[in-house]
């Protein structure tokens, strides 16, 4: 797999997205810079600039790709208009936004706000427009958790529950996931899934939201249905993990990770563990690992159609991998029996 | 004697795979039973791929 290599931000990369049709790939980095690449050859469509230039760490397009949102220590949620980089709305926080979110049916969005001295870590969700422009300063519901019964919220995304629809799922610093009401903000069920202190650190869904992987500090994996919680499957890593994803189209998951930033300069690139590392989805087993960063992976994405995906590094660098014709045929022989027993 | 340990340890972790695809193949199909047709209006092709 030769990868492309998007240059375009001069610090590390903090999180990267594929809009729902994959034809683009948002990137943020602490360089306060919010790209914007075509996926198929890596050419730079353009560049949101924030008014002040701190570090960003989140990015989303909405499911339409007509806007998306960025976040960071300037303590706002920025909106924009993909095509033209026009800002149409400034949400604005009392500290850092760490991660923000379209639902996927476009609907709505949350913005988790960093614990900071003096004031409690929030949750907080918006309803979006039917215009996408006219937003509104107050939120539908508002979070804060008490930080002497649990762990600030560290990540969170969208699931979706068969029963009762889309919900809100929150990664603690604990280890523990919360799975919130989407319409009130009414806390459904808590668990604690990896072991303490675990500091979850990516959430990233399947394609219908009903399931999702954890990835955590304490060097696992987690897959969990959206409905019951339950820990469906672990995939153990070498280093901590910081990131995680799901493969449409194989039954395929990848982890990125890798020694913390502060020991880089003592470390090797293979001692570092700078590599994306694919693991089977269904038996929790290591299939394969793609190298090439010289610093640990911060944030992967799947391309939606599960033909590429993309890693973001400490090295400042994003490489886009197209997967080649071994990866779509690799299979295990039970499930070529299952292929063929299906056939007949 | 070698050979035939491999080959029971073979075949159990055969029947282990064949275990999981299985539970994993029920536990996806119960899903999509649920699930509506145009959830989040994602693309039919993108559909296809849930499973």
């Amino acid at each position: 797999m030769r990868p492309i290599m998007l240059k375009g931000h001069s610090r590390p990369l903090t999180q990267i997205k594929y809009n729902r049709e994959g034809d683009l790939l948002f990137s943020v980095g602490k360089d306060g810079i919010v790209g914007v690449w075509y996926s198929h050859n890596g050419e730079r469509l353009g560049t949101y600039d924030g008014q002040m230039p701190t570090a960003l760490w989140t990015v989303d397009p909405h499911p339409e790709s007509n806007i998306a949102l960025s976040g960071g220590a300037d303590n706002e949620v920025h909106v924009w208009k993909v095509n033209g980089g026009e800002l149409i709305h400034r949400f604005q926080f009392e500290t850092t936004v760490k991660q923000a979110r379209f639902s996927p049916d476009g609907k709505q969005l949350f913005a988790i706000i960093e614990q900071r001295m003096g004031c409690i870590g929030q949750t907080v969700v918006f309803d979006v427009p039917e215009d996408l422009e006219s937003f509104s300063d107050e939120p539908r519901f508002l979070l804060e958790f008490d930080p002497k019964e649990r762990a600030k919220v560290t990540t969170a995304g969208w699931g979706y529950d068969p029963e009762t629809g889309i919900v809100l799922i929150l990664a603690h610093d604990d280890g523990w996931v919360t799975k919130v009401d989407s319409n009130d903000g009414s806390i459904i069920e808590s668990l604690q899934i990896h072991d303490k202190p675990g500091t979850i650190t990516d959430i990233q869904f399947s394609t219908d939201h009903t399931y999702f992987i954890t990835s955590s500090k304490d060097k696992t994996a987690k897959l969990l249905d959206v409905k019951t919680l339950n820990v469906l499957k672990t995939y153990r890593g070498e280093a901590g993990i910081n990131t995680a994803a799901i493969t449409p189209v194989k039954d395929f998951v990848v982890l990125g990770g890798g020694q913390e930033a502060r020991d880089v300069t003592t470390t090797s690139n293979r001692q570092g563990n700078f590599e994306s590392r694919f693991y089977h989805k269904i038996f929790e087993d290591p299939i394969g690992r793609v190298t090439g960063h010289f610093g640990p992976i911060n944030t992967l994405a799947v391309h939606p159609d599960g033909t590429q995906f993309a890693s973001g590094s400490e090295d400042g660098y994003i490489r886009v991998h197209n997967f080649d014709k071994p990866y779509f045929d690799f299979l295990y022989d039970v499930e070529r029996e299952a292929i063929a027993a299906s056939k007949h | 004697e070698d050979v035939a340990a491999q080959s029971a340890q073979a075949r159990e972790v055969m029947e282990s795979r064949r275990r999981l695809l299985s539970e994993w193949t029920a536990y996806r199909a119960n899903i999509a039973a649920k699930l509506p047709k145009d959830l989040f209006g994602v693309k039919e092709s993108a559909q296809e791929n849930i499973e």
